[in-house]
């Protein structure tokens, strides 16, 4: 068991210092994180009222002597470091030697502790930053941390906690985070009691997951493991079947730390390539292991953020290794150069880019049109242009011709990119964006107040996994959510339970929909007002109910957007104010040939 | 090199079967191809993605040279279809090069050498039993139209089949609704055996399938493979791992409620609800008493529809909404003259049984008004 010291001033000073506790999560991230770096193999949070009441942390690490456990609440006390060098070579979570005094300078703080290999423990009261209780306790050897009321000497910041579904989610995602890094330990999470989450310890990381967002996402998650020189990258990411809204569920770790890092997540995104749609993001989590020295974590008072000495070599390892593992799989984007892993079998997956098929199978389907060299602003994913159009393509607009005369004026022409429906009028070319026009359809369609929604009841109510603050966005959306016809309930843990969905949406995916939501609910907050969260409920409930860009249309189900768009109320721009149709009037195409 | 001869016809059926199985959507261009080998008497045809559908079949033909290519699918299947009916000589003279003849017709189609092309791997069952080609048909039009499309579920893609030593169930959900459908003959199993077999192929295997035949077709089971014979061609599939919700907690235990419907009078009033309930999510009320069944539908910007029909109805008069699409496809595939529809509150599942028989379940969750 390593002693603790107080740190010299200078020492003390050189530390990023600041606020340690900003709501239950932070304390529980700490106190975990105590626990860990003192070598437990099974830790136990328990909460009561999201952590407001109550946030009691067990383990069965080395433990404190008394004499410790005193010194462990002063601030600037720690074991972990000693002198200026050791900071450069951090392998422990903590360092700092700041959170317990932070804690106990906010809360009631008791901490009951007995060393291995020691007969009696140690208990000490902490209060109002002062020392009120210190005696002798017979309890198992480890530690047990018990943190209640907190705030209750600072009453603003108690204000400002979020609601309880809210912050239980926090703290639920923080042990996530830890639990993925510590695959080896096992963690049990209760909330008022019950069990939130549970990991078995077995050091298999897509048990883990598993245990956190279901059987289902672990089975699409591929191996990664990848050593250039030092540098070693390994962990798990999903397949191009499993993906997300956000980056919510990309877990990245230098070392043992969480970490957040947009160098990471952008040589992730760059693997995937063209097999990420638009707005989709993969799972992940990966851990680089990297000499202690080659980073500093000593930047951010909640260590998240990390500074890496050689950025670039990071940047093509994580790029390479992604892609290898996707490559074995049998999955690779088409903008990639092929790498040394061969696939083992192709899962017959339509990357979501672009596709050149030499096969003149589809000839006679496809037009291809050149691109105009006058445009320059061409999106490289663009070569090779195609329009869609069962029947072909014949860009006139007069009458006999292969379009499809839709109303009296707008006459559909066929889609292009796959996001686009390009349709004409009299004396004009429309493009109309296609996720766009399905949103505004879907968005009138939902605001109807004299529209009585119906809901349609599920035979098997479906289970919802998300992270902490999704469930917690949804439960506080649930009743705008319930007006729209889903039927959602708290399942315990993070997930939920969906008994009923829109009748209007069952075709669509209802349940992907709604994790969409939540995964977006999450990540920005909605207006205070209710009528102006439920508006902005409503479009984002549009927006994920919609047809996407990218996705391929039958020549029925453009006229039928194109007929439902033409009869909502502004059919020009989306629930988010953005254009839906761009117009071309005639006169200025001729005058791009000189007509 | 292959060299082989059939007659346009024979080629041109099995090519419409085949070219069915070619995915046009792999990563790797071989597989959107069609394999073609000459051997034993036999030109043999696989398209495989590989992943969730193989087909593999043989045809007699005269064989004069051994040997394989592969051609792409669809342009082989235009081709063939557009020849005269008289001999077609496939001659293949360098690898993945294929010469087709016909009368004065003379393609020479560019494919891809046959060495790369993949199979899936071949099954090694665990069970095999065998069952009237008519009765496989029959049940699968009963059940997999409730299958989901939502790939974000794959489980509920697929349907479960559960082999007994005395009988067959086969069982689709999506959520909405549950079919579930039992043969009961005795097959050769030692115990029971429940798969996930995709729709997609099931639905391959129901176009090929005949209503009136007896022929056998052989199904058989490994851990990850699903494979069915019939006449000259084998049909594979992966199967979709996982574990099936319990289909039996689903099925209402006892409704007190009974109404005896005639099918055809039935499917045609909720055809013509349907015209008006289509604006609103497939939306029809039916309100029963006595002997008279009321189907209302609307659509706020079109108007209303009300229709009656005929019936007898045990127990207390009901109000229950259901989407008129999962009726009809019930009532399509069901069979017989008349239905019961056993109901309990308008917020509990229905279940629709062709009157008289306990072998086909059709449960059915209804729709609720969020005032
Ligand atoms: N659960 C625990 N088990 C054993 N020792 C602990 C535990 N929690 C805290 N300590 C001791 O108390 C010290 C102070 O903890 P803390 O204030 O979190 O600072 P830091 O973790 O940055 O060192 C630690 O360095 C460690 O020696
Ligand atoms: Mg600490
Ligand atoms: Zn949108």
């Amino acid at each position: 068991m390593p002693t603790i010291r107080i740190l010299p001033d200078n020492l003390a000073n050189r530390i990023a210092a600041g606020e340690v506790v900003e709501r239950p999560a932070s304390a529980v991230k700490e106190l975990v994180e105590n626990a860990l770096d003192a070598g437990a193999r099974r830790v136990e949070v328990r909460l009561r009222e999201g952590g407001r009441e109550l946030i009691q942390v067990v383990d069965d690490g080395c433990g404190m002597t008394a004499e410790d456990l005193v010194l462990a609440v002063h601030r600037f006390a720690t074991s972990k470091i000693a002198e200026a060098q050791d900071l450069d070579a951090i392998t422990t979570l903590g360092f700092r030697g700041e959170a317990l005094p932070s804690i106990g300078a906010v809360a009631r703080l008791k901490i009951a502790t007995r060393p291995v290999g020691q007969e009696g423990g140690t208990a000490i009261l902490v209060e109002g930053g002062e020392i009120t209780a210190l005696e002798e306790v017979g309890c198992a050897p480890g530690t047990t941390v018990t943190i209640s009321d907190l705030f209750y000497n600072t009453p603003a910041r108690r204000k400002f906690l979020a609601t309880t579904a809210t912050e239980r989610g926090h703290c639920a995602d923080w042990i996530v985070r830890l639990a993925l890094a510590y695959p080896h330990v096992s963690f049990r999470l209760l909330h008022n009691d019950a069990q939130v989450l549970a990991t078995g310890g077995t050091g298999d990381l897509r048990e883990v997951l598993a245990a956190t967002f279901g059987s289902d996402t672990a089975r699409e998650l591929l191996p990664v493991d990848l050593q250039i020189g030092a540098l070693r990258l390994r962990g798990v990411v999903s397949s191009p079947r499993l993906l997300r809204a956000t980056r919510a569920h990309q877990f990245f770790y230098v070392n043992s730390r969480y970490v957040r890092s947009r160098a990471l997540g952008a040589a992730l995104t760059k693997a995937y390539g063209m097999l990420l749609p638009a707005g989709r993001q993969p799972l992940c989590a990966l851990r680089l292991e990297i000499g202690a020295n080659e980073v500093d974590p000593n930047v951010h008072p909640t260590k998240i953020e990390v500074r890496f000495r050689r950025p670039g070599e990071i940047f093509s390892l994580t790029e390479r290794a992604v892609a290898e593992a996707l490559a074995t799989a049998g999955y690779r984007s088409l903008d990639r150069p092929s790498t040394s892993a061969e696939p083992r079998r192709g899962p017959g997956l339509l990357p979501a880019g672009r596709l050149d098929l030499p096969d003149s199978d589809r000839r006679g389907q496809i037009e291809r049109l050149r691109i105009n060299p006058f445009f320059d602003e061409v999106d490289e994913r663009d070569a090779g242009v195609e329009v869609h159009a069962e029947t072909p393509l014949s860009v006139a607009t007069s009458p006999g011709s292969a379009a499809v005369p839709l109303t009296d004026e707008v006459a559909l022409l066929g889609q292009l990119w796959n996001r686009y429906l390009v349709t004409a009028t009299g004396d004009r070319l429309l493009l109309i964006d296609q996720h766009r026009a399905a949103e505004r359809v879907l968005f009138e369609h939902l605001q109807r107040k004299d529209q009585r929604v119906a809901s349609q009841l599920l035979a098997i109510p479906q289970s919802l996994e998300l992270s902490g603050p999704e469930s917690a966005a949804l439960l506080e959306s649930r009743e705008v959510l319930e007006r729209l016809g889903y039927q959602l309930e708290d399942f315990g843990g993070t997930s939920l339970l969906i008994r009923a969905v829109p009748a209007a949406v069952t075709y669509r995916e209802p349940l992907g929909m709604l994790r969409d939501l939540a995964a977006d609910l999450a990540e920005t907050s909605l207006p205070g007002e209710l009528a102006a969260a439920r508006q902005e409920i409503l479009a984002r409930v549009a927006c994920h109910g919609a047809i996407t860009a990218g996705q391929r249309l039958r020549q029925a189900e453009m006229e039928e957007l194109l007929r439902a768009l033409l009869a909502t109320q502004a059919p020009a721009v989306c629930p988010h104010g953005d254009p839906i149709i761009v117009d071309f009037p005639a006169s200025q195409v001729d005058r791009r040939f000189n007509r | 090199m292959l060299k082989a001869s059939c007659p346009q016809g024979v080629l041109h059926e099995i090519l419409q079967t085949i070219s069915r199985g070619v995915s046009g959507r792999s990563t790797q261009p071989v597989q959107n191809n069609i394999f073609l080998s000459s051997a034993d008497g036999n030109l043999r045809l696989v398209a495989t993605d590989l992943e969730y559908l193989s087909l593999d079949t043989q045809v007699p033909a005269m064989v004069t040279e051994e040997g394989a290519v592969t051609i792409p699918g669809r342009v082989f299947n235009e081709i063939v279809a557009s020849l005269a009916e008289e001999e077609v000589s496939l001659e293949s003279e360098s690898p993945g090069e294929l010469t087709i003849r016909c009368a004065k017709s003379n393609y020479h189609v560019r494919g891809l050498p046959s060495d790369d092309f993949q199979f899936l791997p071949a099954i090694e069952p665990e069970v095999e039993f065998t069952l009237p080609e008519g009765d496989l048909r029959k049940i699968l039009s009963q059940t997999i139209f409730a299958c989901s499309q939502d790939e974000t579920r794959p489980i509920l893609t697929g349907a479960l089949f559960c082999a007994k030593p005395d009988n067959l169930i086969v069982v689709a959900t999506d959520t909405y609704r549950l079919a579930l459908r039992t043969l009961s003959l005795p097959l050769d199993v030692a115990e029971e055996k429940k798969v996930i077999v995709s729709a997609r192929v099931l639905g391959e295997l129901m176009r090929i399938l005949e209503e009136d035949s007896s022929d056998p077709v052989s199904v058989r089971l490994s851990r990850r493979l699903v494979e069915f014979e019939v006449r000259n061609l084998k049909i594979a599939s992966r199967l979709i791992e996982g574990e099936f919700p319990n289909y039996e907690k689903v099925i209402p235990q006892d409704p007190d409620k009974k109404l005896v419907l005639q099918i055809a009078p039935l499917e045609r009033v909720l055809r013509r609800a349907f015209i008006v309930a289509r604006l609103d999510s497939n939306r029809v009320v039916l309100r029963g008493e006595e002997s008279l069944l009321r189907l209302s539908a609307q659509a706020p910007d079109l108007g209303s529809v009300e229709e009656e029909i005929e019936m007898e109805l045990t127990g207390d008069p009901i109000e229950i909404a259901f989407n008129a699409r999962y009726l009809l496809d019930m009532l399509e595939v069901a069979g017989g003259e008349q239905v019961a529809l056993h109901l309990a509150g308008s917020l509990n599942p229905g279940t629709l049984r062709p009157l008289g028989r306990d072998d086909y379940t059709y449960v059915v969750m209804p729709m609720q008004i969020i005032a």
